[in-house]
């Protein structure tokens, strides 16, 4: 972890309350995020990365609840702040970019005046806000931002636009963005640039960035630490390194392996049996064991606690330690 | 040995209309294809979105027909077939989505999904018949009773490749089949579709912008862009030695993870800007406004393609004899 505790999460506890019954979300989440820290929240569909990256920046959708756990924000417990208490923080200090810019901005309002709109609400006079906005649109990559600050969403193409999305999020700039698959929506080489400048940003501005995704390349691509869940548990928390190249929790390390990195000549790939359960009646003990080689009964019986392995938090009781890797 | 054949195929959609209805300006979805998938081979087609490489797929399988050009299945062109004779071939081109929500009627039962391909496919349906289409994309013969909304993504997305088997046919386009899918289940979809082509002989168009995916699983990869493909080689040597400006544009920007696993060191293309429509694509080679190799000739003439291996051709002036 770089510099000093941002973030810090306790026992977070999410359920969502549907007519199907109570769809156990999160479970137990901890994790803790350093100042000017790049963390990648990893996992696939289902997993509660997402819903973990809206608690954070309150915008938990209904009918989810956080029914346990503090999210502490330089000591200020996140969960406990009223509506109006949020609007101090909300932008300020947490921002968020959407996977889709069509959704996040608006289709009738000129790019630039959405930018220089957050401003002029944070204490900016119209002529000074309208400057700042044509900066910001520089600062994300867009070219010709003086007229740019004039076109209107859909005149823009999906990269131009999530760079827009990323300009309304820096404008404050704040402590911590959260990016919630902002690049699954565009091609590859658009990706590879976004993900740069958010990169990039968060290094030169020294603030902090969890980037949720489902793809392990991104996180590597963007990450200091990467953070692995699966059906709403934490299972595995470490430096990209580690977790990229020796991964100690047997999902990740599945999970790794299931990627098609080389040419079908070299073999058929690893696959996970089944499926992602479902949240409603989860697994007992670790949600991982029905579909894990690794499961002994304990792993039915008992949910492992994330303890500390190497320098590294691992939640399983038979974790891959070198050589049975 | 060639199954399937594309000969300078385009297609066009009209973009504007004139106030008769007349169309004005037209959208060059394909624009000078030609493409040759041998028999039990797996071609795989990538490119950014807008490029052209699902109207394409949807060429291959008789779904629409082409502007202009010739496709030839089996030796027999397309266009000369009428009626019976047209549908019978259809049977033996197959097609499966991306996702299988739209492509699965929500109200049928699975059972009843595969008896209707099964008589479409002019064969009488029967409880054997449908099981052992569920069974040869590894589902359990209950599944037969149950609704699309029960399913997992990977088991619909199992039901339509069940489905299309139902048509014993010989090429199927697969049309970013695991893109809707997770990593761990599109493995299990990959290694379907890999035992399925060895079973049973069959010939794919597997088209995704996925880079990884359609390295892993295509025997040629075809790479297009605007309507063209610009590059094709066999996968193994195109990712790793790729020729065509966008190719390489394309594949350095892979993130560095699948780039190392794949042994791939291919030197970093920067691209300016972004694709432009497919309405008024750019004159000469469509790629010059964006390349960093864009020569005065570039913006004039359309390249030629370039042989520079077996199987391996480029459409590029960088690589033309002076």
């Amino acid at each position: 972890m770089t510099g000093s505790r941002l973030l810090r999460i306790e026992g977070l506890t999410i359920h969502y309350l549907t007519l199907r019954g109570i769809v156990r979300a999160v479970e137990d989440f901890s994790l803790e995020l350093g100042e000017a820290e790049k963390l990648a929240l990893v996992g696939e569909s289902g997993s509660g990365k997402t819903t973990v990256g809206m608690a954070v920046a309150g915008l938990l959708p209904p009918p989810g609840r956080i029914v346990g756990g503090r999210i502490l924000f330089r000591g200020v417990d996140l969960t406990r702040l009223s509506y109006d208490e949020w609007r101090s923080i909300r932008g300020k200090e947490i921002s968020v970019v959407f996977q889709d810019p069509n959704s996040s901005l608006n289709p009738v309002m000129k790019v630039g005046d959405q930018i220089a709109e957050i401003l002029e609400a944070h204490g900016y006079t119209r002529g000074e806000a309208r400057r700042r906005a044509v900066e910001l649109l520089g600062e994300v990559g867009i070219p010709d931002p003086e007229t740019r600050y004039h076109a209107y969403p859909h005149q823009l193409s999906g990269g131009m636009k999530q760079r827009v999305a990323i300009a309304i999020a820096i404008a404050l700039q704040p402590s911590l963005i959260i990016a919630d698959e902002p690049t699954s929506a565009l091609d590859v080489t658009i990706q590879a640039r976004i993900l740069r400048l958010l990169k990039d940003l968060s290094e030169k501005r020294k603030s902090s960035l969890i980037l949720i995704t489902h793809d392990l390349g991104v996180a590597a691509d963007v990450a200091d630490r990467i953070a692995v869940m699966y059906a709403g548990h934490l299972v595995e928390v470490g430096s990209t390194k580690e977790i990229i190249e020796e991964p100690m929790h047997p999902y990740t390390a599945k999970l790794l392996e299931s990627i098609p990195f080389v040419h079908k000549t070299e073999g058929r790939l690893r696959a996970i049996p089944g499926h992602v359960p479902s949240l409603i009646n989860p697994p007992s003990g670790c949600r991982f064991h029905p579909r894990c080689p690794y499961a002994t009964e304990e792993c039915a019986r008992l949910k492992p606690r994330p303890i500390l392995v190497r320098g590294r938090l691992v939640a399983c009781h038979n974790p891959l330690l070198g050589e049975q890797a | 040995m060639a199954f399937i054949e594309a000969e300078n195929v385009y297609k066009l959609y009209p973009a504007k209309r004139s106030l008769i209805g007349k169309p004005k300006t037209f959208i060059h979805a394909v624009d000078g294809v030609s493409l040759t998938i041998d028999k039990g081979s797996v071609v795989g087609l990538v490119g950014e979105s807008g490029s052209g490489k699902s109207t394409l797929g949807r060429l291959l399988v008789a779904m629409e027909k082409p502007t202009k050009g010739r496709i030839t299945v089996d030796g027999v062109n397309l266009a000369r077939l009428k009626g019976r004779k047209l549908s019978e071939t259809r049977k033996k081109l197959q097609i499966v989505f991306q996702n299988p929500d739209a492509s699965l009627n929500p109200r049928m039962r699975i059972g009843e999904i595969l008896s209707e391909a099964l008589r479409v496919a002019g064969e009488e349906p029967s409880r054997d018949r449908v099981d052992e289409l569920l069974a040869s994309v590894g589902l359990q013969p209950g599944v037969a009773e149950q609704y699309p909304h029960q399913l997992s993504g990977g088991m619909k997305q199992r039901v339509a490749i069940a489905r299309a088997l139902a048509a014993k046919p010989e090429f199927i386009v697969l049309d970013e089949p695991t893109s809707a899918l997770d990593v761990s289940v599109q493995a299990q979809i990959l290694n379907l579709l890999l035992d399925l082509q060895e079973k049973y002989n069959l010939t794919y168009l597997f088209i995704s912008h996925n880079l990884a995916v359609v390295h892993y699983i295509s025997d040629i990869t075809a790479v297009m862009y605007l309507g063209e493909i610009v590059e094709q080689g066999p996968a193994h040597i195109l990712y790793k030695n790729p020729w065509h400006p966008y190719t390489k544009a394309l594949i350095s920007s892979m993130p560095l993870l699948y780039r190392v696993k794949a042994g791939i060191t291919t030197e970093k293309v920067e691209l300016k800007g972004e694709p432009p429509s497919p309405i008024n694509p750019p004159k000469g080679c469509k790629l010059h406004p964006r390349c960093p190799y864009a020569t005065e000739k570039c913006r004039r003439e359309k390249p030629p393609e370039i042989r520079i291996g077996k199987n391996h051709t480029v459409k590029c002036w960088l690589y033309a004899k002076k």
